[in-house]
């Protein structure tokens, strides 16, 4: 008998056969494990076919989903905070401009521009801007030289 | 994986595993028990397990690992009793009565008639001799 011959009789050696009544019992037990089976498994991802995708849902999302979660609440409260003190400012802004007059309004606007220029030091050139422009004439606009 | 998904890969590897298995066991109860762990195992694993892409090779390897650890399970009980039979009889009977009957030292000493610390002592220095026994096997197990 040559090794080939050999191997052959080896590999069409009849099995023994699997006892029929053996099938239920098995399934049973093993369909047991599959009701209890870990329901702490991520959750499939719908419609996620992009594996860098599922990787990082199943990896870093997942795992830390109560983390995740509470950053985004301390986002969006400190996103509601911000909103509120802008719309806060704003609305006062508005109020003060409103109740003052054009005069103190151009003052409130020059004082500021020296204050600017003075910050910068550059304060000749304010003067100088102050100078190049005189004040308006105190004339209606339709009487003005052409 | 459900149920009927868990029946079809039964019927179509079951018998290709049993065939392993039972060349490796020769013996037709431990089998049974052998192929009802592996599909336990794979009803387990399967919920971890994205796609099976050779569901006989995934069975065979479980079925491989199943007989490995009953295999190493049996060494460690042998070597365990042949550890228990080289200790004087009244250690013996000291580590029986604790680990087995899950007696307290009061109770032990009462059983032997014995003081306390003696059942205490004896079962300390019984204990120490079976680690030594067993070390070379711990190691071989940590390997």
């Amino acid at each position: 008998m040559n090794p080939d011959e050999l191997e052959r009789q080896i590999a069409n050696a009849p099995e023994p056969k699997l006892p029929a009544k053996w099938r239920n019992e098995i399934l049973d037990r093993a369909a047991g494990e599959l009701k209890t089976a870990p329901v702490s498994a991520a959750p499939p991802l719908p419609e996620a076919h992009d594996t860098a995708i599922r990787w990082i849902w199943r990896e870093i999302v997942f795992p830390l989903r109560h983390g995740w979660s509470a950053l985004a609440a301390v986002w969006l409260f400190i996103l509601g905070v911000n909103f509120a003190a802008d719309s806060g400012d704003d609305a006062r802004a508005q109020r003060t401009a409103s109740r003052l007059s054009p005069t103190e309004l151009e003052r409130n606007y020059d004082q500021r521009r020296l204050l600017l220029a003075e910050l910068l030091g550059d304060k000749r050139s304010a003067q100088q801007s102050d100078e190049k422009d005189p004040p308006p004439p105190d004339r209606p606009r339709s009487e003005a030289p052409l | 994986m459900n149920r009927a998904e868990l029946e079809i890969l039964y019927d179509e590897h079951a018998q290709a595993v049993f065939a392993y298995l039972i060349r490796l066991s020769r013996d037709h109860e431990e089998t049974r028990d052998l192929l009802q762990e592996v599909f336990v195992k794979l009803a387990r694993r399967a919920s971890a397990e994205n796609k099976i892409s050779d569901p006989r090779g995934f069975l065979l390897r479980i079925a491989h690992h199943t007989w490995v650890d009953l295999v190493r399970r049996r060494e460690t009980g042998r070597r365990i009793d042949a550890a228990l039979a080289e200790l004087p009889p009244e250690q013996a009977a000291v580590l029986h009565l604790k680990l087995r009957e899950r007696r307290t030292f009061e109770q032990i000493a009462t059983i032997l008639d014995i003081p306390p610390n003696t059942a205490a002592s004896r079962y300390r220095y019984g204990l120490d001799k079976i680690r030594n026994l067993l070390r070379p096997l711990y190691h071989e197990l940590n390997k």
